[in-house]
């Protein structure tokens, strides 16, 4: 009896895999899953560097930027890249943690902003903020 | 025992199976993914998605979301007969965007269970001039060693010129790819001083005038 409920058991787990098989194929096929080749290492607000000084960079857009940012936050987006980019090579120290962060878990901004960053710069030390603004806000208030 | 578990497990694959699949799609879009080029100057894009309705149902699109505020989408109008054709618009605006860039429009539709059709465009934005690093550092007190920005001219550019600001570092163009392909050494005078220099890249180009591209070198 034992035997064969294991055996049931195991066929349903077996069954349930197909079909999450063919979904993750649809959504791969539709080209709904997050794109691999994210270059840029990710750091978590409960993760953030311990007495290393960040330079934040947020890459919203500046009405965003200018209702609210992160402390001491620059603005650098690829809207005006070339006339904010001087204030952000001015602030950094070869010291600094680079965070970028865009609104939310679901914008590429963020990326798109540190990659090019580290593009134009030879900057290695630049993080993407997971979550981004919502994360650091979401974080802030629960304290 | 046995036959009611396998009458289980071919439940569970019936229902998983239906629920994973997803609809036959009723809004058939020509193409799905797009590849333009254009010119940094032209300063936006547009990527045009016809599309036709071939189910028997009307179809309301209830929401077209680009994946960057750079885009915006344009929609003649949001119900579609049996039949019906449409096209659905995304215009994507530069900024100071220039090299290959990949946009996501998500259409939403009334259809159950789901009616979400991802529309995806690549443009490639050629800029006359570009330049990389955009930025070089010396620490103080290193060795003023000379750092090389490479430079990537189009055929419209006739003739390049390098304008530091000040006299705080020395440059020198190397032409490597005849009219194409140049590097631009920058050595400092010192790095005794922190300090910071422009450096302006001045490309001539054939019938439109001049562009330019700023670059930095410091002393940190």
């Amino acid at each position: 009896m034992n035997r064969v409920s294991a055996r049931g058991i195991g066929g349903i787990l077996l069954f349930a895999l197909l079909p999450a098989l063919v979904s993750w194929g649809w959504h791969w096929h539709a080209g709904l899953l997050p794109k691999a080749g994210a270059s840029v290492e990710r750091v978590s607000v409960g993760r953030l560097p311990v007495g290393a000084e960040v330079l934040w960079v947020d890459a919203r857009p500046v009405a965003a930027y200018e209702e609210e940012h992160i402390p001491g936050a620059l603005s650098l987006n690829e809207e005006s890249w070339s006339a904010q980019l001087p204030a952000v090579l001015d602030r950094w120290q070869p010291a600094m943690t680079v965070i970028v962060y865009c609104g939310s878990e679901s914008c590429h901004a963020s990326e798109a902003v540190a990659q090019r960053l580290m593009r134009e710069t030879g900057w290695t030390n630049v993080r993407v903020l997971e979550g981004g603004w919502e994360a650091w806000k979401n974080d802030r208030s629960s304290r | 025992v046995a036959v009611k578990l396998r009458g289980i497990s071919l439940s569970a694959l019936l229902l998983g199976l239906l629920t994973a699949l997803p609809v036959q799609a009723q809004l058939s879009f020509e193409k799905t993914n797009l590849e333009i080029e254009a010119k940094a100057s032209d300063m936006k894009a547009e990527a045009v998605f016809p599309f036709k309705n071939t189910g028997s149902e009307i179809i309301t699109i209830r929401e077209v979301k680009p994946s960057c505020d750079c885009t915006a989408a344009r929609l003649e109008k949001r119900t579609y007969r049996p039949g019906e054709s449409g096209t659905i618009t995304a215009v994507f605006t530069f900024g100071d965007r220039v090299g290959m860039q990949f946009k996501q429009v998500v259409v939403k539709t009334d259809e159950e269970p789901k009616g979400v059709y991802p529309l995806s465009f690549q443009v490639r934005i050629l800029a006359p001039l570009t330049v990389s690093p955009l930025a070089v550092f010396w620490s103080r007190g290193e060795a003023a060693s000379p750092q090389v920005l490479r430079i990537v001219a189009s055929d419209s550019v006739e003739k390049l010129e390098v304008k530091p600001r000040s006299g705080k570092v020395k440059t020198e163009l190397r032409e490597t790819t005849e009219g194409r392909v140049y590097e631009l050494m920058v050595t400092p005078q010192s790095t005794d001083e922190t300090f910071r220099e422009t450096i302006v890249v001045e490309a001539q180009i054939a019938g439109t005038g001049k562009t330019t591209v700023t670059c930095y070198a410091y002393v940190k």
